[in-house]
């Protein structure tokens, strides 16, 4: 069953008086439960992709199905709420609150959620407990390693339950011994059933995923 | 409702992590509020004092003083108003109740035993208290009697009562008034400690008119002023307007002669005690409104900058759901939280700087439910006026210019 499904999509930016074609004609299928990596030289359009897969930005023309149902069309809110239930995310930079605790970090999700639940705080401590970092709830991100950092994004991106978690570059700032561990529990999570694409242009990281899809100046090669 | 209630702990969370804007943000509103609230203050304040002094003077009440304004202020005699004008008060209007003669001389010797002090003494008849509503506390009022047959006797005001008599009772006793008038004491008036324009109300005898005028006053023809009661139910600007009338007849005051007297009622003393706080109230009202719009700058400037700041923030919160609406409610209420919290810091400033102010000068303040209230929502109102185009700027934030 696809969970993703990229019909001709195109996406320009003005960059000053030029125009930027980051992607210039991308078709592609990912499906329901697979782990597909992104490989692709720098400038190549993977962050561009994966914002608009991940639903942070909208393609200039093209279609893209999501779950079932048409994203391209959808305004700001709706995007916001199918990022919030259905989408997970996973950055280079990890990008945590850095006043907030590790706990209230992985929360953070759920704020956004209309309804109100009262055991949102042990489901929290589940998703420390799946990534190894039960025993830091409380600490600032400041006081944690890189890949404790990491590990405090994937269980955010776990909260709400998403069929998708994105990873762009997720290993990116971190020594080898860290980033397999990365992917070992993204391998983990990918085998209770979770949809997971990981951008990398590490061939050792993307040996990881089940299937690699390669860019090129914004086309998909041999697609 | 919950992703209010979301919205409301992320900004409370933010505001007391972000100490450093929060103090500044919070101090700037406080020290408008500050002044807002001692204005306030000033304002309920000067009004309690003008009607607590109008409540004093008598409601339904007037009181005629002998020469014009002008006159009075050039501090020329005021040869105008006789005991004449008295009797033909009462006589023409029926609707004037109490028609109460007063007769005025400061600064004259009383003594008691060997205790001797100076004081004004009022010549005047048994209704100088109830024209005044100043009620007699130890013994009995001046009677009828004592009035008409000029017995030597008096009131004493609180302060005289305590310089002659220290803690014993003045009651029956006989103090000298001028070394040489003796004066029994029948009663002593309640306290009027509250002094209007640095006059001591309680510095005062009271005896019977006849007395005065003819052993301190060489029988002189004229009086100082008459206290006037009405009948309730009546407007008192329609019988000002008839006396008046009636005084210029009888002064034989041609048209176009300024009166030879001055009418003066409780709106009126209302009206001059207003106006005599209205221009340091003005003052004091522009320069708080000043640094209240001063400090939602300030607020507004901090906050844009804050939005620069915490652009990876709004990115996060974005990515993982967050709706523009979500943003720009975290960030108003971020701002409306610091000013309303600089509100309240803002009042006690206020009221504790208003301790201080009466020190200096003779200022009433008043510190009600009001002052607090106008100052809270003064500040509540100038996060939301002055959070709005941070917020909006934190709301349009592209969230992939924001994780980039
Ligand atoms: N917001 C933007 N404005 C202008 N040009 C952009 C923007 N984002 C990306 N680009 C351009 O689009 C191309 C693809 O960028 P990107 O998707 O970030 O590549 P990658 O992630 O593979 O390095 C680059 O040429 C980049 O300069
Ligand atoms: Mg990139």
């Amino acid at each position: 069953m696809k969970l993703i499904e990229l019909r001709h999509l195109r996406k320009q930016f003005i960059a000053g008086d030029v125009m930027v074609d980051a992607l210039k004609d991308v078709s592609l299928t990912v499906e329901r439960g697979a782990f597909t990596a992104i490989m692709g030289a720098s400038g190549s359009g993977k962050t561009t992709l994966m914002n608009i897969i991940g639903c942070l930005d909208t393609p200039t023309s093209g279609t893209y199905i999501l779950n079932g149902m048409d994203v391209s069309t959808m305004d700001d809110d709706q995007l916001s709420a199918v990022r919030n239930k259905t989408i997970g995310f996973v950055f280079q930079n990890f990008f945590l609150l850095h006043y907030a605790t590790v706990l209230e970090n992985v929360l953070l999700p759920t704020l956004y959620v209309d309804t109100l639940r009262h055991d949102l705080k042990d489901k929290a401590m589940e998703m420390l407990q799946i990534v190894g970092l039960k025993d830091r709830a409380l600490f600032k991100p400041r006081q944690l390693s890189g890949g404790q950092q990491q590990r405090t994004a994937i269980a955010r991106a776990l909260i709400n339950d998403p069929d998708l978690i994105i990873c762009d570059e997720p290993t990116g700032q971190l020594d080898s011994n860290t980033a397999s561990e990365i992917m070992k529990i993204l391998t983990k999570l990918n085998e209770k059933g979770k949809t997971i694409i990981v951008v990398t242009h590490d061939a050792n990281i993307a040996a990881y995923a089940g299937s690699t899809i390669v860019i090129k100046d914004g086309l998909i090669e041999g697609g | 409702m919950a992703r209010l209630i979301n919205n409301i702990r992320s900004a409370a969370y933010a505001v007391a992590s972000f100490k450093l804007r929060s103090a500044f943000c919070l101090f700037s509103v406080a020290l408008g509020i500050a002044s807002i609230t001692v204005i306030v203050a000033s304002v309920e304040g000067a009004y309690k004092k003008a009607y607590d002094f109008a409540e004093m003077f008598g409601p339904e009440t007037v009181l005629v003083f002998g020469g014009s304004e002008e006159q009075r202020a050039n501090g020329e005699k005021m040869k105008a108003l006789t005991l004449g004008d008295i009797k033909a008060i009462g006589e023409a209007f029926p609707t004037a109740t109490l028609v109460v003669p007063i007769a005025m001389r400061g600064g004259v010797a009383v003594s008691y035993l060997n205790v001797k002090s100076q004081t004004l003494i009022i010549g005047s008849t048994e209704d100088y208290a109830r024209s005044w509503a100043w009620p007699v506390e130890q013994g009995v009022d001046l009677s009828p009697e004592d009035a008409a047959f000029g017995r030597g006797v008096c009131l004493l005001g609180q302060q005289v009562a305590s310089t002659l008599f220290k803690d014993t009772s003045p009651i029956g006793k006989t103090v000298l008034v001028n070394t040489k008038i003796p004066c029994r004491v029948t009663g002593v008036l309640a306290d009027r400690s509250a002094s209007v324009a640095g006059i001591n109300l309680n510095d005062r005898i009271i005896m019977p008119i006849g007395v005065m005028m003819r052993k301190l006053m060489n029988d002189a023809k004229y009086i100082s002023a008459i206290k006037i009661k009405y009948q309730h139910g009546r407007p008192l600007m329609r019988s000002i307007a008839e006396l008046r009338l009636f005084l210029r007849d009888r002064h034989q005051l041609q048209e176009g002669q300024s009166d030879d007297f001055t009418i003066i009622s409780p709106e009126e003393i209302i009206k001059f005690l207003a106006a005599l706080t209205g221009s340091l109230v003005v003052s004091l009202g522009v320069s708080g409104i000043v640094s209240l719009i001063v400090s939602g700058f300030v607020l507004a400037n901090l906050f844009l900058l804050s939005v620069k700041e915490r652009t990876q923030e709004i990115g996060i919160r974005r990515a993982v759901g967050a709706k523009k609406r979500d943003i720009f409610q975290q960030f108003i209420i971020e701002s409306a939280l610091l000013t309303s919290a600089g509100g309240v810091l803002g009042f006690i400033l206020g009221y504790g700087g208003s301790k201080l102010l009466p020190l200096i000068a003779d200022f009433p303040m008043y510190f009600s439910w009001k002052a607090f209230v106008i100052g809270l929502t003064l500040s509540i109102a100038t996060g939301l006026i002055f959070g709005v185009a941070p917020a909006r700027a934190a709301a349009n934030l592209n969230p992939i210019e924001a994780v980039r």
